[in-house]
């Protein structure tokens, strides 16, 4: 091994370690037994299902998760839906405004959420919005469809143009070509934007606790902050840290699944090279 | 199969450029047409054009007869082969030729019938299952081919298909389409930069310039004679070599020496007044090393010394390259079609001259050489508007 291997394999292991760290923190944390928290010790002494017990008994936790699972499904599948479609439009057609509206889109992504959530709060009351489903996922839709739009934008601009044109002579309509050609080349990119949505919608959280009052539709990062500890004079260190596991859960399974096909180039082989 | 008739197609963007001026044309049944030109003459416009991938600004088309201008791409049958090929890449060769028969609604039966046959025809049988990915140029081309005539369309419409591959498969694609395009007898239209192939596959040749159509005829014709300075500088492999000159009582003047002009061509020249100032235009295979010839065949023409610079020896042919004197006045028109066809093959420009000798010549590099040229060959322009003279 060279010294110059040495370095970077040291530097990887820092990174690594740094990055592991907290996470193993948090998973031994949330493993620890309620009274043996404090004892300084990154290790549990006894291995203990209690928090998790704790955090699914009664409805302080599921009823947030659900609505978490229901918000977060939904404002993804809305999303992804009106960006594809925003998307190809973009990509592959010229019209008036054009670029005002890429520009437009990407101004609503940069807004600091903050800055909303007085006047959000106040249109929400108003409407009869305010801690109802629809109540959160109009905002995340708001959120996340010019990041969903600008993504998808970039994997349409991939698919060669003349594979549109020699499905048009082939024969195929406007819906053929973007169903039989068009989209199971996106797919990649798709799913790509479909987690990155999901993950936004499911980690979001100043919305999530202004919007939100009952859990009838507070989010799960919502409910964490309003753990108690299994009597009032307890922290709710444990229980905060097994929900966190729970909920990262979600994501790890996602990304593993979809990062083969988020790597994969589909494209390959359509047109020469 | 169809007749294609073009009548003053035009397209113009909306900023004002015209892509394509006017265009008249007439393709009979099962013929082979062939649009050449550089890259900007419109000849890709054209094609999409006829396929319907774009509007007609004005003028009409019509196949059998039949106004087709409004027609989408699907309801004029055609079928188009792309410089890229455009395969289906999440699909496998087989159900990349059966797209089109698919979404034409097709007995499943009737579909996989046609996909072996043309399968068979282009030998691709045994690649059927397999994607584009792992198929070579030479085979993603004939899938592309395939999916083209499945279809039995009343016309193929082909982009620069042999242009992403390498030479020497460029030939043996070449020869399978010509034999192709003979056994199905369906109307094709070909998209090329390429003279050799243009001369090879069309029965006829289309030159474009600038949107604007330049001449149409069989490939032997536009080699002989030539509309303008432009076709004839695009058309022949190495290029015609061009000079100024003047004519003056029967006699060509240019710094070859002066070149008494055969009666036949004089009588035609004075007929259209030919200017005093043109273009002259001879062929690399109109010289011939003199010594080789006979005596009476070099009485018909004229003998001039070169000093050949560089000699390139293919075997059947030498070429030989000799400078030129180059002259203070240089021509406009003549400079433009050099630079415009400049990407095909040898210089034709006026610094440098390329003559085809037989191999048994016995020419050396910086040596004097006796040069006979055919007076009978020399090909007059006008050098103000480059049209031919004398035809």
């Amino acid at each position: 091994m060279t010294w110059r291997q040495a370095r970077w394999g040291a530097a990887n292991l820092i990174t690594v370690a740094w990055t592991l760290f907290p996470i193993w923190w948090l998973v031994a944390l949330a493993f620890k037994d309620p009274t043996t928290l404090s004892d300084g010790s990154f290790w549990p002494r006894t291995w203990s299902w209690a928090n998790f017990s704790g955090i699914f008994h009664g409805s302080a936790f599921v009823r947030p998760l659900i609505n978490s699972i229901g918000i977060g499904l939904i404002s993804t599948v809305i999303s992804v839906v009106l960006a594809t479609m925003a998307a190809y439009a973009i990509a592959r057609l010229n019209f008036p405004g054009k670029r005002v509206l890429i520009g437009v889109s990407l101004l609503v992504a940069m807004f600091p959420l903050i800055s909303l959530v007085n006047p959000l709060f106040n249109i929400e009351r108003a409407l009869g919005l305010f801690n109802t489903w629809p109540g959160l996922i109009i905002p995340y839709l708001a959120f996340s469809l010019p990041l969903a739009i600008y993504t998808l934008s970039a994997f349409f601009r991939e698919v060669p143009w003349d594979l549109e044109k020699a499905a048009k002579v082939d024969g195929a309509s406007q819906r053929q070509i973007f169903a039989d050609v068009i989209a199971p080349l996106a797919l990649p990119g798709i799913a790509t934007t479909a987690i990155l949505v999901f993950m936004f919608c499911w980690n979001e959280f100043l919305l999530a606790i202004s919007l939100t009052s009952t859990d009838a539709a507070q989010t799960a990062p919502a409910a964490m902050g309003f753990f108690t500890g299994v009597s009032q004079f307890t922290f709710p260190i444990g229980s905060i840290a097994a929900a966190a596991v729970i909920i990262t859960i979600p994501i790890v399974i996602l990304v593993t699944i979809f990062q083969r096909r988020i790597v994969a180039g589909l494209t390959s082989g359509a047109v020469k090279g | 199969m169809a007749m294609i008739t073009l009548d003053k197609v035009t397209k113009r963007y909306p900023d004002g450029t015209e892509a394509v001026h006017a265009v008249d044309l007439e393709i009979s049944d099962g013929e082979f047409i062939v649009f050449i030109g550089p890259s900007g003459s419109g000849k890709s416009t054209l094609l999409n054009m006829i396929a319907g991938l774009e509007d007609i600004s004005r003028g009409e088309l019509r196949i059998d007869g039949k106004v087709v201008n409004q027609l989408s791409p699907k309801d004029r049958d055609i079928a188009m082969v792309f410089q890229s090929y455009a395969l289906y890449p999440h699909m496998t060769v087989r159900r990349n030729m059966a797209f089109p028969l698919k979404i034409a609604h097709m007995p499943p039966d009737e579909i996989d019938r046609r996909v072996t046959e043309a399968a068979d025809l282009l030998e691709i049988t045994e690649q059927l299952d397999r994607k584009p990915a792992n198929l070579s140029g030479g085979q993603r081309q004939r899938v592309a081919m395939g999916r083209a005539i499945v279809r039995h369309p009343q016309a193929f419409l082909l982009d620069e298909p042999l242009s992403n591959l390498d030479a020497k498969l460029r030939v043996q694609m070449r020869t399978m389409i010509s034999r192709l395009q003979q056994r199905l007898k369906v109307t094709t239209l070909y998209v090329t930069h390429d003279q050799t192939e243009a001369m090879t596959l069309g029965d006829r040749i289309m030159v474009l310039r600038h949107g604007m159509m330049q001449q149409v005829g069989p490939p032997q014709e536009l080699y002989d004679y030539p509309v303008n300075l432009f076709v004839a500088g695009f058309i022949g492999s190495p290029a015609m070599n061009f000079m100024p000159g003047q004519l003056a009582d029967g006699t060509l003047k240019w710094p070859l020496g002066d070149v008494p002009l055969p009666a036949e061509t004089m009588r035609r020249l004075e007929e259209e007044k030919a200017p005093y100032d043109v273009i002259v235009g001879i062929r690399p295979e109109d010289f011939e090393d003199a010594t080789l010839m006979e005596d009476a065949k070099r009485e018909q023409g004229r003998t001039i010394i070169v000093r050949p610079d560089v000699l390139e020896s293919l075997g059947s042919d030498v070429f030989a390259y000799f400078p030129v004197p180059k002259r203070q006045a240089q021509n406009g028109e003549l400079q433009r079609v050099a630079t415009e066809v400049g990407s095909s093959d040898a210089p034709g420009s006026e610094s440098t001259f390329v003559a085809r000798l037989s191999p048994a010549t016995r020419a050396r590099k910086g040596t004097a050489l006796k040069l006979w040229l055919d007076t009978r060959k020399l090909r007059m322009f006008d050098a103000r508007t480059g049209q031919a003279l004398g035809r």
